[in-house]
């Protein structure tokens, strides 16, 4: 479009005049004037513009039937894999279980009920059809895996006794802190669910083993939790000797040196910020060397204070970047 | 009608709004003064995005895209930015506790451990109370922390590595870049106790 701004007036009207639009007279039959122009082609261009949209929107929705078509043929086929391929109706068909195997039957009943209703034109009867019918496969199926469930049983008591026995000694560190009344009569049934537990396992018993030992579980939670109730417990930080505190300070080292990593892998890629990184990466490694040779000859306390200034290095070029950390 | 003075008004209506929702967002955001963060709302992925779902699956139309699912949630400033411990304490979500037995109600333990760390940063401090809403005590123990005061000495280097706390911190919970929602403990406040 041509700038009219600072065009003479006649040359103005001579642009106009080139543009061959569907003049509207003004209200007193007027000539029609340049703002009545643009509010015609505005006019035709909108209703243009809703007339394509119109037609795009025809003939682009697709059809309910042929969406209802293609998801049905999926689900249809995943059924059917599930009735033939899968795994656990071989385990059906080979294993003893009569219920499951009753259960598969009428699962595939169901499914030739659903293939009767597509072609009656029934897709709501149908999908209700298709679902009973994998409800009935899932139950069929739970039914079967004698020996995957047994495993699942053992492995979940072996578990579960694990639990209990590290929440059963932190128990015994309380109660001696706290002293509370009824720590016979807990220890007590604790020690009656163990033993129960025991012997439905020597049985061959696995669940009736594991709600024995959940039994024992719950009651000791519910004794440290309102034993415990409002406390803070504070671990200090109090080494035993320099060397544990020197490798306290490599640790503390290679977190802020993986901090880098984590903090700065961004802007490392974007604002070549690389160079100033490595350059005090270099310096922080020479520190750790030195510090490691203070080490060895078993000067801690220098190889500490080393260590604590390599650290203070890396804190510093990640405030440096823009990332503040704590402290 | 001045059409000149119509443009210039939506111009500088549309800049003020894209300055303004720059600096709401900057706002939220308590950590402003890392400029160069990705706002909240481009990092929450779609499920076209996110690299697990297949983008070509119709099922993709039926699920619920994660912005919408969390919108009325709390804001957090990192991980998926949504305040999961808050949006359960103000009754926006109500997780089944056990999947089977579902009226089973959890057994928050209220005690704290504090965990002093070297240099100038905070003391660490480990709220049971806020991680048993959510996890039974079997989730950790022994598998992962031993339940005894004084027993479970760790790093950072091997939080990052994800273990100890880094097994859900980084992976299902808000990451390790969030420093203060656990060294929450000022040196000073362990100073004053201490005398």
């Amino acid at each position: 479009m041509q700038k009219t701004r600072n065009r003479p007036q006649e040359e103005r009207s001579n642009l106009h005049q080139n543009i061959d639009l569907p003049q509207k007279p003004g209200p007193d039959n007027s000539p029609p004037t340049g703002r009545t122009r643009l509010f015609s082609t505005l006019q035709t261009t909108v209703i243009f513009n809703l007339a394509s949209l119109i037609v795009c929107l025809a003939f682009t929705t697709e059809p309910q039937a042929d969406a209802n078509r293609t998801g049905y043929g999926q689900n249809i086929r995943l059924t059917e894999q599930l009735f033939s391929n899968s795994v656990a109706s071989r385990q059906i068909d080979e294993g003893n279980n009569t219920e499951a195997k009753q259960l598969k039957a009428q699962a595939l009943e169901l499914l030739e009920q659903a293939r009767a209703a597509e072609a009656a034109g029934d897709p709501s009867r149908r999908d209700e059809l298709l679902r009973e019918s994998k409800q009935k496969m899932f139950s069929a199926m739970r039914l079967s895996g004698d020996k995957v469930v047994a495993d699942k049983q053992q492995q979940d008591l072996r578990q579960r006794l694990d639990n209990v026995k590290a929440m059963r000694e932190a128990w015994q560190r309380v109660a001696a802190e706290k002293k509370p009344a009824d720590a016979e009569q807990i220890n007590t049934q604790v020690e009656h669910e163990l033993d129960s537990s025991q012997r439905e396992q020597g049985r061959g018993n696995y669940q009736a083993a594991l709600d024995h030992v959940n039994n024992a579980y719950v009651t000791l939670k519910l004794a440290i939790v309102s034993l415990r109730h409002g406390d803070t417990l504070t671990t200090s930080l109090a080494f035993a000797s320099k060397e544990e505190e020197y490798r306290y300070e490599l640790d503390r080292n290679d977190t802020h040196k993986m901090l880098v990593n984590v903090l700065l892998k961004e802007k490392l890629e974007r604002s070549g910020m690389s160079r100033m990184v490595s350059m005090v990466m270099d310096k922080v490694d020479k520190l750790r060397d030195e510090a490691n040779q203070r080490a060895s000859e078993g000067n801690y306390k220098a190889a500490i204070e080393l260590m604590e200034e390599a650290t203070a290095q890396v804190v510093r070029l990640i405030r440096a970047a823009g990332i503040y950390i704590p402290g | 009608m001045n059409y000149r003075r119509l443009c210039m008004g939506l111009a500088s209506a549309l800049t003020f709004a894209s300055l303004w929702s720059t600096y709401a967002s900057a706002a939220d955001n308590p950590n402003t003064f890392n400029r160069l963060f990705v706002p909240p709302e481009k990092r929450i992925d779609t499920l076209k995005q996110d690299g697990i779902h297949d983008p070509a699956s119709p099922a993709l139309k039926v699920l619920q895209e994660p912005g919408d699912a969390f919108k009325p949630l709390p804001k957090s400033a990192s991980g998926n930015y949504v305040n999961w411990v808050e949006a359960l304490a103000k009754g926006k979500i109500n997780p089944l506790y056990h999947h089977l037995q579902t009226d089973t109600q959890a057994m928050p333990m209220d005690l704290k451990i504090v965990m002093e760390v070297k240099g100038s940063m905070p003391d660490v401090i480990f709220p049971h109370s806020r991680h048993t809403e959510w996890l039974d005590c079997a989730i950790c123990h022994p598998a992962i922390f031993t339940p005894k005061q004084g027993a479970n000495r760790m790093s950072m280097a091997e939080i990052m590595l994800g273990q100890k706390c880094g097994v859900c911190h980084g992976s299902v919970a808000f990451p390790v870049t969030e420093c203060r929602l656990c060294h929450a403990k000022n040196k000073k406040q362990t100073a004053r106790r201490k005398k």
